[in-house]
């Protein structure tokens, strides 16, 4: 019975804190990567309207073609008038 | 019942109380991990998506206006050297004439010609230059 005792004591005194340790160093780095996933989150969330211009870009394309082509006409005419 | 059981139960009890509340939070962060990671990559596709055809739209442009430049650059020196000979022969005249010019600086002879009068100004306005002669309106 003493023993049982000495084992109660034991365990109560040593074997739940340290399950307790042990489990709450597997939590903490949880906890920390669930707060990183957030901030993830929030500030990927901004990243696709910052990307929106991206679409001008072929309006760009066709204007600078059209730039090349008023530029030629431009050319042309300053020979002739020189 | 023994209180050592009694003891023992407990604290067996809460060892898998302890346990089992540990393990679940665990479960509950990583699936809320998880549910951010799938937002994350849906979002990185999607921008990786509207970003792919962004590089060979770029080329292009780059390329366009390369050639504008060109264009721009090659036309500036054909103008350049159309007007060169141009100048050198209007250059030689306006030499001449500067020569002529400083001989009849004032001070440096004597002066042939009356003042104009307000009736030669007019006859001026009256009577457009000949035509053929230039470039003003009367020539179109």
């Amino acid at each position: 019975m003493t023993l049982l005792w000495i084992g109660n004591v034991i365990f109560l005194a040593v074997v739940i804190p340290v399950v307790v340790i042990i489990l709450r160093r597997v939590v903490t780095p949880a906890t920390e990567i669930q707060t990183y996933a957030d901030d993830i989150t929030e500030h990927g969330a901004q990243f696709a309207p910052h990307l929106g211009a991206l679409g001008d870009l072929a309006t760009t394309r066709d204007l600078v073609k059209q730039v090349n082509a008023d530029l030629e006409r431009y050319v042309r005419a300053l020979e002739r008038i020189g | 019942m023994d209180p050592a059981h009694v003891v023992f139960l407990i604290g067996v009890t809460l060892t898998i109380v302890a346990i089992a509340g540990y393990l679940i939070a665990i479960a509950v962060i990583l699936k809320r991990v998880v549910n951010r990671l799938v937002t994350i990559l849906g979002a990185v596709e999607a921008v990786t998506e509207t970003a792919q055809p962004v590089g060979a739209i770029i080329d292009e442009i780059n390329r366009d206006l390369d050639a504008g430049r060109k264009l721009m650059e090659n036309g500036v020196t054909r103008l350049e050297e159309s007007r060169e000979p141009a100048r050198a022969t209007a250059d030689e005249p306006a030499r001449h004439a500067a020569d002529r010019h400083a001989s009849e600086a004032p001070g440096s002879g004597t002066a042939t010609a009356a003042p104009p009068t307000d009736a030669d100004a007019d006859a001026d306005e009256a009577s457009p230059p000949p035509r053929g002669t230039g470039r003003g309106w009367w020539n179109r």
